[in-house]
C-alpha cells in the first residue's frame, strides 16, 4: 500500500526529518509538533500501536519518545524528544488510546504527561519510592528498593444505592492476580475498574541485560500460552537489525506453530465461555480438544506451550515428511470432534440465551481504545497483522478473516470458532506447500542504527516488539502485549450487565495479565 | 439431543491417563532433565555460557546442575549434542533444594 | 491393570484418605507467574489428567485449602498477597513450589520487580522443577509432598 500524497504533505511540512525504512515511514519532529502530529494521523483513521520512551540521555541528550501509528496498512514512527523534569503534552484528550501508555511511561521513566486525566501509576505500586525509575539507563537493579507506603485513589461513584465490590488480586479460580473494583446498583453493574500490575517482573529492564540469544528465552515467558508468538516477534526484530532472514521453510514452520498457539488458546477460550455457560459437556470435550493440540504440540516440538522452537535466525526443530503427514491425519480427526462440539454449542437456546447481547463493546469504543485481535473484529472492526502486515509465511497463506458485528460474548465467541477454522486451514496450506532447504541461518553481523519493529497477530491479536540494538544486547526492548490494549475496552464492555455475567464477559476477552504487566 | 448426548457418553471409553498409576507415553522429542555424559566432556564451558539462567556449572566430582534453576529449554544440549541430552525424565519433584541438584561425575 | 498398580492406587486414596479425609483441597496461588504454569495447572482439571479422581480438588479460597501450589517468582506487588494466603490457609498445611519461577526465581531472579523465591518469604515443603512441570510432574511433586512417591533422585 502507498502513502496518501496530502496526508505525506502535511506530515513533511510539521516533520524534521522524514526516512522511508522499508515498510515503515520515520517521522522525526519536535516536541512542539508531536502531539499535533500524531494527532493528524489519528484522525485521518490511524491506530496507535503504541507509545513509549527510551533513554537516550547518554547519546541524544534527552530522552525519546516513539509514537507507532498503523495508517491503511502503513506504519509510521513519530519521533521526538522528551526532557527530564519537563512535562510533555499529554495525547490522551485527543488519542484515548494513547491513556495506559503515558502512565507507564511516567511509572518507568518519570516522565510527566501535562492534561492526562488519570496520571495514577500503572504498574509500580504505592509503596514504590517516587524518585526511582527503572527503564532510566542509570537505574542500579542491584540495590534493595524501600516500601514507602504512598496512597491508590479508586475512582468513586456517588449515587443513591450504589455499592462497591472489590475483588482480588487472589481469584476464586486458576487465573492471574489483578484487581477488580465493581460500582454496583443491585445486580446491573454501574462501571467496573480494573487494576493491575501485580505480575510485573520488569521484563523490558531484564530484556537489556540479555544477550539476544538468552532474550529468546526471556521472550518465552512474557506470556507463557503466547511463548510462541512472543518469542517469533522477539526473534523477527533482531533478524531486522542484524539483517539477517530466516530460510523460507524455517518461516513455514513459525507460521504452523504460531497456528497451533492459536488453536490451543482458542479451543481453551470457546471451552471456558461454555464452561460460564454451565454448559458442562460442550466445556469438557472442549477442553479435551485443547488437551489434544498441547499434546501434538510436545510431540511435534518437545515443548507443549512451543517452547524453544523459534531462534535467531529460523527455527530449531524440524518438520519432517513423516511428521508432517501424522500431523495432517491428527489435525482431521480434530476438525472433526470441533465440528461436532461448536455445532453442539451454537445450536443450544440456553447457551445462546446467556451469550446474546452480553458483554457489549461497541465498535466506536473498539476503535477509539485501540482494541485488537478478536475482540475487535468481533465489534466489526476489520483489522488482522496476518493480513495487513504479513510476515513468517503469511503472504503465501490463503484465509478468511472473520468479522462479526454485534461487539457480544456471542460474536467473540463466534469469531473465535471461525479463527479455529482458519487455522486448520493454514495449517494444511503450509504442510502442503512447506520448501525443502534449511531452518536456520547463521546469526552474525552487528545491529543496524535505526529501530527495529516487529508485528505478529497472536491468538489475542497484534503484538509488538520494538527494538533498538547495541553490540551484544537489546539498547531498549519495548513489547507490547495485545492485552495491553483491550483491558480497558472490559471495562466498557461490563456497563449494564449483572454482576453474575462478568466472569462469562471476562471469559469471553480473555486478556493476559502478564502480558500487559510485563 | 440431551438423548443423543447421553448416547454419546455412554459410549465412550475412559480417556483419563492413569498416572501414576500408568507411565505416560513420553514423546521422542520432549525435553526433560538434561543429562550429561561426562567421559566425552573436555571443559570447555560451552554448556555452561550458552544457559540463559546459569543452572549448569563446574564443581569439583564433575558438571553441576540446578534444577530448582534450570527452565528445559535445551539449549545446552543443542550447544553440545555430543555429552547432552535431554532426557525424558520429568519426575523430578523434591524435599529440598539440595535434592535438586543434579552432579553429573567423571568416569 | 495388574496387582501392583492397583495397590499403588489403593494406597494413594488410603494416603489421601488418612490425611485428609477423603479429600485435598489444593488452592492455586499466582504469585507472579508468565502464565504458563497455569496452563498446566489448569490441565489438571481436564478429562486426560483429572486429579479429582484421588479425591484432590481446586479449591476457590485459602480458607478450603490442605495445601498452597504456588507459582511464580514473586513480585514485589505479590509479596504481600501470598502472605496474606499463607496466613489464611489453615495449619497443617503444605507449600508446594511449582516450575522453576516459584522454586529460584528462574528467569526471573535479578529482576529488580521480584523479591522471590517463593522459599524466601514462606515455608516450602516441595519443589517441583519445570518450565512450565508438565502435568504428571505436578502430580508426581504433590504425591511427594503426600510422602506417597519418592523422590525422583532417590530411585
Ligand atoms: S558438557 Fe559439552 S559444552 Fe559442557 S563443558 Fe563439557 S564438552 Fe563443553
Ligand atoms: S536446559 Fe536450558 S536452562 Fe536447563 S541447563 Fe540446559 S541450557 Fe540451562
Ligand atoms: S516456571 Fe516457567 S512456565 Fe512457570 S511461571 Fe515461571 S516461566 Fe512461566
Amino acid at each position: 500500500m502507498s502513502f496518501n500524497d496530502g496526508l505525506i504533505r502535511k506530515i513533511s511540512s510539521m516533520a524534521e526529518r522524514l526516512e522511508h525504512r522499508g515498510e515503515l515511514l520515520h517521522v522525526a519532529t519536535s516536541r512542539d509538533q508531536f502531539v499535533d502530529l500524531v494527532d493528524i494521523i489519528h484522525k485521518v483513521g490511524g491506530r496507535l500501536v503504541s507509545l513509549h520512551a527510551t533513554d537516550e540521555r547518554a547519546t541524544a541528550e534527552s530522552f525519546m519518545m516513539y509514537a507507532i501509528l498503523d495508517h491503511d496498512g502503513c506504519l509510521i514512527e513519530v519521533v521526538s524528544p522528551v526532557w527530564d523534569g519537563v512535562p510533555f503534552q499529554s495525547l490522551v484528550p485527543r488519542v484515548h488510546a494513547a491513556n495506559w501508555y503515558e502512565r507507564e511511561i511516567q511509572d518507568m521513566f518519570g516522565l510527566t504527561p501535562h492534561g492526562h486525566p488519570d496520571p495514577r501509576p500503572l504498574v509500580l505500586y504505592d509503596d514504590w519510592p517516587q524518585d526511582t525509575f527503572p527503564l532510566r539507563k542509570d537505574f542500579d537493579s542491584s540495590i534493595d528498593i524501600p516500601r514507602i507506603p504512598r496512597e491508590y485513589k479508586y475512582r468513586h461513584m456517588e449515587g443513591d444505592g450504589v455499592f462497591e465490590i472489590p475483588v482480588g488480586p487472589v481469584h476464586a479460580g486458576v487465573i492471574e492476580p489483578g484487581h477488580f473494583r465493581f460500582s454496583v446498583a443491585g445486580e446491573p453493574i454501574m462501571a467496573l475498574e480494573i487494576r493491575l500490575g501485580y505480575v510485573h517482573r520488569g521484563v523490558e529492564k531484564l530484556s537489556e541485560t540479555m544477550p539476544y540469544h538468552k532474550g529468546v528465552i526471556l521472550a518465552e515467558r512474557i506470556s507463557g500460552d503466547t511463548s510462541a508468538a512472543h518469542s517469533a516477534a522477539y526473534c523477527q526484530s533482531v533478524e531486522q537489525l542484524f539483517e539477517i532472514k530466516a530460510p523460507e521453510r524455517a518461516e513455514y514452520i513459525r507460521t504452523i506453530i504460531l497456528e497451533l498457539e492459536r488453536l490451543y488458546n482458542h479451543l481453551g477460550d470457546i471451552s471456558g465461555i461454555a464452561l460460564d455457560t454451565a454448559f458442562a459437556v460442550p466445556a469438557a470435550d472442549g477442553y479435551v480438544l485443547r488437551e489434544r493440540v498441547l499434546e501434538l504440540n510436545e510431540w511435534l516440538t518437545g515443548s507443549r506451550l512451543l517452547r524453544s522452537i523459534n531462534t535467531i535466525g529460523g527455527v530449531n526443530k524440524d518438520i519432517d515428511r513423516d511428521k508432517s503427514a501424522k500431523l495432517l491425519s491428527h489435525l482431521v480427526d480434530l476438525r472433526l470432534q470441533f465440528e461436532r462440539l461448536s455445532s453442539t454449542m451454537m445450536s443450544s437456546v440456553s447457551m445462546l440465551d446467556r451469550v446474546e447481547g452480553t458483554g457489549i463493546l461497541s465498535k466506536e469504543n473498539a476503535r477509539s481504545l485501540g482494541c485488537v485481535g478478536p475482540i475487535a473484529r468481533a465489534s466489526g472492526v476489520d483489522i488482522d497483522t496476518r493480513r495487513d502486515h504479513p510476515y513468517a509465511a503469511y503472504p503465501d497463506m490463503s484465509f478468511r478473516i472473520p468479522l462479526q458485528k454485534s461487539g457480544d460474548v456471542y460474536a467473540r465467541t463466534v469469531v473465535r470458532i471461525d479463527e479455529v477454522r482458519e487455522s486448520f486451514a493454514i495449517i494444511e496450506q503450509a504442510l502442503d506447500r512447506i520448501p525443502n532447504g534449511s531452518i536456520c541461518t547463521e546469526f552474525t553481523g552487528a545491529p543496524i542504527k535505526t529501530t527495529a519493529l516487529s508485528l505478529v497477530e497472536a491468538s489475542r491479536g497484534e503484538l509488538m516488539h520494538w527494538m533498538i540494538g547495541e553490540e551484544e544486547k537489546p539498547f531498549r526492548h519495548k513489547i507490547r502485549d495485545p492485552s495491553f490494549c483491550n483491558w480497558l475496552g472490559l471495562e466498557l464492555a461490563v456497563r449494564g450487565d449483572i454482576v453474575p455475567d462478568f466472569p462469562l464477559v471476562n471469559k469471553s476477552f480473555s486478556l493476559s495479565y502478564a502480558g500487559n504487566d510485563l | 439431543m440431551i438423548l443423543k448426548l447421553l448416547r454419546r457418553l455412554l459410549g465412550r471409553r475412559s480417556r483419563t491417563i492413569q498416572y501414576p498409576i500408568e507411565q505416560p507415553i513420553i514423546p521422542a522429542e520432549f525435553m526433560g532433565c538434561p543429562e550429561a555424559d561426562m567421559n566425552r566432556c573436555d571443559r570447555c564451558d560451552q554448556c555452561i555460557a550458552s544457559c540463559p539462567v546459569s543452572a549448569l556449572d563446574f564443581v569439583d566430582e564433575g558438571l553441576q546442575l540446578d534444577l530448582s534453576l534450570c527452565v528445559f529449554c535445551g539449549e545446552c544440549a543443542r550447544v553440545c549434542p555430543e555429552c547432552i541430552v535431554m532426557s525424558d525424565k520429568f519426575e523430578l519433584a523434591s524435599k529440598s533444594k539440595e535434592g535438586l541438584k543434579v552432579v553429573f561425575t567423571y568416569g | 491393570m495388574d496387582e501392583s498398580t492397583e495397590q499403588l492406587g489403593k494406597q494413594l486414596q488410603e494416603r489421601i484418605h488418612q490425611l485428609f479425609g477423603r479429600s485435598l483441597g489444593i488452592r492455586e496461588v499466582d504469585a507472579g507467574s508468565c502464565n504458563g504454569c497455569e496452563v498446566e495447572v489448569n490441565a489438571l482439571t481436564n478429562a486426560i489428567h483429572d486429579i479429582e479422581r484421588f479425591g484432590m480438588h481446586i479449591v476457590a479460597s485459602p480458607r478450603h485449602a490442605d495445601m498452597l501450589l504456588v507459582t511464580g517468582a514473586v513480585t514485589r506487588n505479590m509479596e504481600m498477597p501470598l502472605i496474606k494466603t499463607y496466613r489464611a490457609t489453615p495449619s497443617p498445611k503444605m507449600v508446594v513450589a511449582m516450575g522453576s519461577c516459584a522454586a529460584s526465581g528462574g528467569p526471573f531472579l535479578s529482576s529488580y520487580a521480584v523479591v522471590g523465591p517463593v522459599d524466601s518469604l514462606i515455608p516450602v515443603d516441595v519443589y517441583i522443577p519445570g518450565c512450565p512441570p508438565r502435568p504428571q510432574a505436578i502430580i508426581h511433586g504433590i504425591m511427594v509432598a503426600l510422602d506417597l512417591l519418592e523422590e525422583a533422585n532417590n530411585r
